[in-house]
């Protein structure tokens, strides 16, 4: 049975009381709609029914069926038929249908009706669907349209004149000779559109950019006129602001076309700081427009105190109580701090405030800035404000904010006391999220400091934290490790003459400072009632409660203990039920260790062993075996060997591989990828600026490297045809000039193309024939166009990158990426983030899927526009997770030959 | 492929129901559908009161507002002008309501091919179209005296 009427049906699916109940109603009126396509051919009736298959697809169900319908109902000369006949086309059809190139046919009829409704709609339903095909067949008729009398039709035309370059770029310049024209025009709506068509146009071609600078008066003008307060159209204020989706269109589109001009960066000058000096930010539309604004002013080669301006705005914003505002402005800074570093600075303590805010994702941009804003001046400020936050931050930060703690510690901590302090800090608060690399790190600068008092503070101290709490993973480890290796010093210094394993060097020089540390004791012994008052379980730990974090404020307590108490805690910890199997190995080896320390105890040797002893029947099949085995060194027999086993460890001399400053800001790359253009004269000491400018210097040494190369490559050749044959074309090559810079990397891979190139010409045509360098390059960068450079394979995942090139964009290197899954397990949530110096220009598109099963592999293309043709250098950053651990990470290739650009 | 600076629109009610989607960029069907059961999860499971209208979401960012039981939501470009879109999402709404005077969801439902009019007069190709409420609210005046 059929509802006949719309209205009935969405009462019939309304009054349902189950899914199931919606789904038999849909299924009869489907079938329904289905018979009377076949029977009944009218328009009223198809009328009806398309509009009922609207509904049914609103609800989410197959209503495939009803495409060719909705074609059908479209042709129709009725304006209310066609309206929801192209509305189902837009709604059921998608671009890749072949069906869509029906449509054309009557789009085009429709676009030339005398009625300007039906044109009107036509121009609508191409704006929403137009695929490339019918983009190319119907851009005559919109380009004629762009002419109408009616603004409507004309901001119609102009926003579908937007659709048709976006599906193909190559058909723009038509559009770009009535840019200035529809720009002029009196319509705001007008405006605005031609504001978005040459905004697109821009994106796509130099020449359209270039255009586009002609324009910046006429944008100024306007502009201008929108803040002038005398000439207010009523009908387009919102909350008092006079257009502001316009003022906001047209500060963006001065961001495109001034990006890199200072031309056109000193003639926007005047009005963006009048933009920015006289909106008033109390409303989300005023927020919106300074922040458009700002944005654009940072975005530009514009003047300082602009950019100053520009980012005191953002940090007025920090205060401002709307979680939007302050969303957008923490964005905004993440990314601006790379540049304006010392302007940013001063905002500092209201982005710390902000890692307190109430929505997580401000927390997140905060936390994230915060850690981007640490210099080597205010890391102790800075690391004290995110320690505080640390305990009753978010779970899912942890671990990152433990690494970046760990790598701005390290990075910028310059007195040794104050980093180790630090990072016990980190450990005892964060212990659970600290990474085994960052662990190790931490007590190799221990190990590897020859001032033996620091041994001692961080030994005591750990052994106070370990007191309060072992629920706290890796600081368990490392105080268990520092104790066992330290414990002699752990010990009051009247018992230090018992350590019978030092040499008698150490213990003089200790004794030497002996005084002072007694009296460092006496403020360290203040510690010690802790471990008195607090309630201990059976066990000797506290293990129930965990004692709040010790307060930034208070200093770290440090224990000076007995023997016997150090065997009494690492008994302890070795049969606590939340100490992990892995620590509690060390304990053990920690226990035995102190055999050593207090070799001449044999009372402390005897409860030791009989602490071993305990644990001979774990069902832990390692703990058991160390347990014997220790128990076993321990007994008399092997006293001669002991000693050597249990002594000191020498600091380790591996090679500490140091933090990269990009950790602290990741964001850069993360948040808005936001081109911030600085004027040449201004370089700042920043990481991306630094890395631009030794880039062009290093291209630069390269060129002449590679030319002089070049030419005594070419000699030799040409000597080497006269005589010698091919296969000692190697060693003549090989001693290129060994340089230390990358140049030396690219100066033979270069020669050695040429080469390549030059001996297959050869054999064709005689040396003397060598041609023009310009043909070799070009020849040759054929050659390395659609090949496959790995750049990464690590963690079960290869990723290849395929550069190649349309001819009819030569600046722009288009990098197919490919990531093979060459692991076992799945990856998902894959997410790869590429940076690139600012003298190109990055458009990275979707990725073909985020998803990728072991043994598949997934693609993405990126676009980067080279104007400059320097050097294709990279900066990625993969993330992904796989068997349900997330793995990042950060790497950089510039391994592409030179003619790659 | 460029892509436009709004990719979608979407109207749901609490419950998860749509009751309005507009895709501006090329999406397929099966991942229309999935995208509106991930956006709704995504946007309903917010704080309303102490969060941001804003959320990350694939590579794009979700600006949403809520009115009533009812989220909309609009899929940019992460570049974009959060504020503003914002702003822009009022400005459909307001212009829904006075046109059906008083909006309410059920409005929606039984005159949801009005709702794509009015939209189609505000936001076409993924960009502003118009902004000004009266002239759109004539403009849909003159339209539905043709009907």
């Amino acid at each position: 049975m059929s509802f006949f009427r719309l209205k009935d049906l969405i009462r019939a699916v309304r009054v349902c009381k189950t899914a199931a109940d919606e789904r038999n109603v849909i299924r009869r009126e489907s079938a329904a709609i289905r018979t009377s396509f076949k029977e009944n051919n009218s328009q009223d009736a198809r009328y009806v029914n398309v509009q009922k298959l609207l509904y049914i697809y609103l609800l989410g169900f197959p209503v495939q069926f009803g495409q060719l319908e909705c074609l059908k109902l479209a042709a129709s000369p009725r304006f209310s038929d066609k309206r929801v006949g192209y509305l189902g086309i837009t709604l059921f059809l998608d671009e890749k249908q072949e069906i869509l190139t029906l449509l054309t046919n009557s789009l085009k009829n429709d676009m030339n009706n005398s009625d300007d409704y039906i044109v009107g709609l036509a121009l609508s339903t191409l704006s929403n669907v137009a695929s490339t095909e019918v983009a190319n067949d119907l851009m005559d008729e919109v380009e004629r349209l762009l002419d109408s009398s009616r603004s409507y039709i004309r901001k119609k035309a102009a926003l579908a004149a937007v659709r048709v370059v976006r599906r193909d770029p190559e058909l723009a310049t038509p559009f770009l000779q009535r840019a200035r024209a529809l720009l002029s025009d009196k319509h705001h709506g007008v405006q605005l559109a031609a504001v978005a068509l040459i905004t697109e146009l821009c994106n796509h071609s130099q020449e359209a950019l270039d255009e586009g600078r002609k324009l910046v008066p006429i944008l100024v003008r306007q502009l201008r006129a929108l803040l002038s307060s005398d000439s207010p159209s009523a009908e387009y204020e919102v909350a008092s602001f006079s257009d502001p989706f316009l003022q906001v269109a047209i500060l963006r589109l001065m961001r495109v076309v001034a990006r890199g001009s200072q031309e056109a960066a000193d003639e926007l000058n005047d009005v963006l700081t009048h933009v920015a000096t006289r909106t008033d930010w109390f409303k989300n539309v005023g927020a919106a427009i300074i922040y458009e604004c700002a944005v654009t002013a940072l975005a530009i080669p514009s003047e300082q105190p602009l950019r100053v301006l520009a980012i005191n705005l953002l940090g007025k914003f920090l205060a401002y109580t709307d979680n939007n505002v302050r969303y957008v402005a923490l964005a905004t800074l993440s990314a601006a701090v790379i540049t304006e570093a010392p302007s940013v600075q001063r905002h500092r303590a209201t982005v710390v405030q902000c890692m307190r805010d109430s929505d997580i994702s401000i927390r997140r941009r905060a936390l994230d800035l915060s850690f981007a804003l640490i210099n080597a001046q205010n890391v102790k400020p800075m690391v004290t404000d995110i320690l505080r936050v640390l305990p009753i931050a978010d779970l899912e930060f942890k671990s990152s904010m433990v690494y970046r703690l760990s790598a701005a510690i390290t990075l910028f901590g310059d007195a040794i006391e104050w980093r180790i302090e630090r990072m016990l800090r980190v450990l005892s608060v964060g212990g659970n999220y600290v990474n085994t690399r960052d662990l190790f790190k931490f007590i190799r600068l221990i190990a590897s400091e020859a001032d033996e008092s620091l041994q001692r503070r961080a030994t005591r101290n750990c052994f106070a934290l370990l007191e309060r709490d072992v629920s706290q993973d890796k600081m368990v480890l490392a105080g268990v490790w520092l104790i066992g290796e330290y414990a002699d010093l752990l010990v009051a210094s009247s018992t230090k003459a018992s350590t019978s394993t030092e040499n008698d060097n150490k213990i003089e020089k200790e004794s030497s400072t002996g005084l002072d540390e007694d009296d460092l004791d006496i403020l360290g012994a203040l510690g010690k009632p802790i471990q008195k008052e607090s309630p201990v379980d059976e066990d000797g730990l506290r293990q129930g409660n965990i004692p709040a974090a010790i307060d930034i404020d208070e200093e770290l307590p440090e224990a000076i203990a007995e023997p016997a108490d150090i065997v009494r805690l690492l008994t302890a910890i070795l049969n606590s039920s939340i100490v992990s199997t892995a620590n509690k190995h060390v304990t053990l080896t920690a226990l035995v260790k102190l055999s050593g320390r207090f070799a001449n105890q044999p009372s402390i040797l005897s409860s030791i062993r009989q602490t071993l002893s305990n644990h001979k029947h774990s069902m832990d099949c390692e703990t058991q075996q160390r347990a014997t085995e220790f128990d076993k060194l321990l007994s008399n027999e092997l006293d001669s060997v002991r000693t050597g086993v249990v002594e000191r460890m020498p600091a380790p001399e591996y090679a500490d591989v140091p933090y990269e400053e990009y950790v602290l800001n990741p964001t850069a790359m993360r948040m808005k990828a936001l081109t911030i253009i600085k004027r040449p004269a201004i370089q700042p000491a920043d990481l991306i600026g630094d890395e631009a400018a030794s880039a062009a210097n290093a291209e630069a040494a390269a060129q002449k490297a590679a030319e002089a190369n070049k030419q005594s490559v070419m000699s030799d050749l040409l000597n080497l045809m006269d005589e010698a044959p091919a296969t000692s074309t190697v060693s003549t090559l090989s001693p290129s000039p060994s340089t230390t810079s990358p140049v030396a990397q690219q100066a033979p891979l270069q020669s050695a193309n040429t080469l390549a190139d030059l001996l297959g010409g050869a054999s064709i045509s005689p040396p003397t024939n060598v041609s023009p360098a310009a043909e070799t390059t070009a020849a040759f960068s054929s050659a390395d166009f659609g090949k496959e450079y790995e750049v990464y394979n690590s963690n079960g995942i290869r990723i290849t990158l395929t550069p190649s090139k349309k001819p009819k964009a030569p600046a722009v290197v288009e990098l197919l990426a490919t990531f093979y899954n060459e692991g076992e397990v799945a990856i998902s949530e894959l997410n790869f983030l590429v940076a690139v110096p600012k003298s190109q220009k990055l458009q990275i598109l979707p990725p073909s899927g985020q998803h990728v099963s072991a043994g598949s592999s997934v693609t993405q293309h990126i676009k980067i526009a080279n104007p400059s043709k320097t050097h294709l250098r990279l900066r990625m950053k993969l993330s992904f997770m796989a068997d349900g651990q997330n793995n990042e990470s950060m790497f950089d290739y510039s391994g592409f030959p030179s003619t790659v650009v | 492929m460029f892509l436009e600076s709004i990719r979608f629109i979407l109207v749901q009610n609490r419950q998860g129901k749509t009751r309005l989607e507009k895709w501006y960029s090329d999406y397929g069907e099966q991942e229309r559908q999935k995208l509106k059961a991930e956006v709704h999860r995504t946007v309903a499971s917010r704080d309303q009161k102490h969060q941001s209208n804003f959320v990350e979401f694939y590579n794009h960012r979700i600006i949403y507002r809520r009115y009533a039981g009812l989220f909309f939501c609009f899929c940019v470009d992460t570049n974009d002008n959060e504020l503003a879109c914002l702003e822009a999402i009022h400005l459909f709404v307001e212009v829904l309501d006075s046109y059906h005077g008083n909006v309410c969801e059920l409005d929606l439902v039984f005159n949801f091919y009005m709702v794509y009019a009015v939209l189609d007069e505000i936001i076409l190709a993924g960009e502003i179209q118009e902004t000004s409420r009266s002239v759109i609210l004539s403009r849909l005046d003159q339209l539905s005296n043709l009907e």
